[in-house]
């Protein structure tokens, strides 16, 4: 597994591939990051002609932790599509086959090479949030678990992403297909909302409201366990399409 | 198709009736080789032979639909891990991370290999070291040579000096001195390990191979040593004849007049600086029991007086053989067609004339001035080669 981390870890850095999905990422967020702000010195403002407060912990922190979800949501998919695609493409994937490698090595190989990158993004966007401190008294705590649940979510997105890729040796169709799966995922949140009481059980296992409350502040059991519990399924299913080829005529 | 029956002890890679078929098409059908140790063994066969597939069943890339083998003692069903451990495996296309430095790809093999941190470095110095890899050592793969290329293959495939090697094509797409250079590499390496290589280059094949087998759709066709095959499978023997004579009518003529001959080929003549007369050059072919053939040649040498330049014994080259054995299939057709272009009342020499093209050298092809001595001769021959 350590040498396909390796391996992964070398393809990112050694591209621009890794450099320029950060700089896209970070100028997106920064963007969000300046609405976010003046959407909640306008907030505090109103309140404070009101009279009542405005926490920051409560209207700020948890908007930047979704703000960085949906965001995670259409990077992270442009970074796990090209973990197959290439080396299928190039035969090297054949080749690593004939190495003394079990299946589980080379995707969570490839798996825990993207996370790296996931984790240097997040660690960055918390720039945004320590220069909010820097005027607001924030609670470190509700950031904290803002951001364990960002990590947990994005090792869902990226086994989705590592299971798009395993199956298909296009970069295009292994992103188009974790697109379909991630934004299906989180829409299924709707169904939560207005549905049927079969529906609302469906509508369970949508993202959005697994994220709810690691906004929040709150770190729920059933929480982390949806998140691992949908890493540990997708990865499984990666595994299982490349042992196909055991199989398959 | 023959069976290995010396399942030695001494057996590094025994297959058993190994089987791969692909959506109902049988890709290799019950193939069943052994492999001693230190052995080098030649695959060899047309493209889509089942070369490939055999390959990749024995490195587990897949596994045989039925049918086992077992490599360095390990079952590929049971312990593919372990059989994957003893042996290094270079493609056809030799796939590469073309992003990385050649020592960093080398490094990333060993890791992968399971290979003791501590002892990387030093497996990797060495992998460098021996495949001249040195000048290269710090440049990207994109940015070398294919030669090279190839040679990453290699060294990707020894750095854990495997008991087994498995090379796929190694020389394709070399340029000739490339090949001479990268087959040295191959035997140097070889010196320590059992060896499986697959090429469609025959005379790669009796360069360096100990055995060779001829695959052809998907079945072992014909396993053996390279000059036990052209021997077996000779059925005629050929003596090559070179005298000065002025006109070569009058040598044909009387070559002709000998009697259990298949057939007498002119294969030109030449001037030779300091010689008067032209120099004539024939094949004689004739049946292997008929040693007479010899004796009566020499006697009408003695007779007319001809001033003879040589006389030599024209052995079956592997590639006369390979084509033999692979148009097989072909060579019952033709003899069908044959058949009924003879009920048609045609010619029977042309179709012999025809068969004879397709078994002999390609290069003889254009220039044969082939005289058929008998059509009926060469029609029991054609018989014995279908029994």
């Amino acid at each position: 597994m350590g040498a396909v981390f390796y391996r992964e870890m070398k393809a990112y850095f050694s591209s621009l591939l890794a450099w320029s999905l950060m700089a896209a990422f970070l100028a997106v967020f920064g963007f969000f990051l300046c609405l976010g702000i003046s959407e909640y010195a306008n907030l505090s403002q109103n309140a404070m002609q009101g009279g009542f407060p405005c926490n920051v912990n409560v209207y700020f922190v948890p908007s930047i932790i979704y703000i960085l979800s949906f965001l995670l949501m259409f990077f992270v998919p442009l970074m796990t599509m090209r973990t197959f695609a290439e080396d299928k493409n190039s035969g090297m994937l054949e080749l690593l086959f004939t190495y003394p490698l079990s299946d589980w090595n080379i995707v969570l190989g490839k798996f825990f090479g993207v996370m790296p990158i996931i984790l240097i993004l997040l660690a960055l966007s918390t720039s945004g949030i320590l220069f909010v401190g820097k005027y607001c008294t924030i609670e470190w705590g509700v950031v904290f678990s803002g951001y364990l649940g960002l990590i947990l979510f994005s090792c869902a997105i990226a086994a989705t992403g590592i299971f798009a890729a395993s199956i298909t040796s296009s970069q295009l169709t292994a992103a188009s297909l974790n697109y379909a799966i991630v934004i299906g995922l989180w829409l299924l949140f709707y169904l939560d909302q207005n549905g049927a009481a079969y529906a609302s059980h469906i509508g369970k296992l949508s993202f959005i409201s697994h994220m709810d409350f690691f906004a929040k502040g709150v770190i729920c059991s059933q929480d982390v366990i949806y998140f691992a519990a949908g890493a540990v399924f997708f990865i499984y299913l990666a595994v299982c399409c490349l042992e196909s080829r055991k199989w398959r005529n | 198709m023959p069976e290995s029956r010396d399942n030695d002890l001494d057996s590094i890679i025994v297959a058993k009736r190994l089987t791969k078929t692909f959506y109902g098409k049988t890709a290799v059908d019950r193939v069943s080789f052994s492999v001693k140790k230190g052995e080098i063994l030649g695959f060899l066969g047309p493209n889509g032979a089942g070369k490939t597939t055999t390959m990749k069943m024995l490195t587990c890339f897949y596994p045989p639909t039925s049918g086992t083998a077992t490599v360095n003692g390990f079952d590929i069903l049971k312990d593919s891990e372990s059989v994957r451990a003893s042996l290094g495996f270079m493609p056809e296309n030799v796939p590469l991370y073309a992003d990385l430095k050649v020592s960093e790809f080398l490094y990333f093999v060993a890791k992968a290999k399971g290979m003791a941190a501590i002892d990387i470095k030093p497996a990797v110095a060495s992998a460098l070291e021996r495949c001249n890899l040195l000048d290269v050592s710090e440049q990207l793969i994109s940015t070398i040579s294919r030669g090279y290329r190839q040679r990453v293959g290699l060294a990707q495939a020894i750095i854990n000096n495997p008991p087994i090697l498995i090379l796929d094509e190694p020389s394709v797409g070399l340029d000739p001195a490339q090949i001479k250079d990268f087959r040295d590499l191959i035997l140097s390496l070889a010196k320590n390990s059992t060896v499986i290589l697959s090429t469609h280059i025959l005379p790669e094949v009796s360069l360096m191979c100990d055995r060779v087998c001829i695959i052809d759709k998907g079945a072992i066709v014909a396993m053996d040593t390279p000059s036990n095959l052209s021997d077996r499978l000779e059925r005629t023997k050929a003596l090559k004849l070179e005298v000065l004579a002025q006109t070569s009518e009058a040598v044909m003529t009387e070559l002709k007049k000998l009697t259990d001959v298949i057939s007498i080929e002119n294969l030109g003549g030449q001037r030779l600086a300091g010689y008067d007369l032209p120099l004539l050059s024939y094949k004689i072919e004739y049946p292997r029991e008929n040693i007479s053939v010899r004796h009566s040649i020499t006697a009408l040498i003695a007779e007319k007086k001809w001033e003879i330049y040589g006389l030599y014994e024209d052995k079956l080259s592997l590639e006369d053989v390979f084509l033999h054995l692979v148009n097989k299939e072909k060579e019952v057709d033709l003899t069908k067609n044959e058949a009924s272009e003879s009920a048609a009342e045609a010619p029977a020499e042309e179709a012999g004339a025809a068969e004879k093209v397709d078994l002999s050298k390609e290069a003889e092809a254009g220039e044969a001035d082939k005289q058929d001595l008998s059509a009926d001769s060469e029609s029991d021959d054609k018989d014995q080669e279908k029994v």
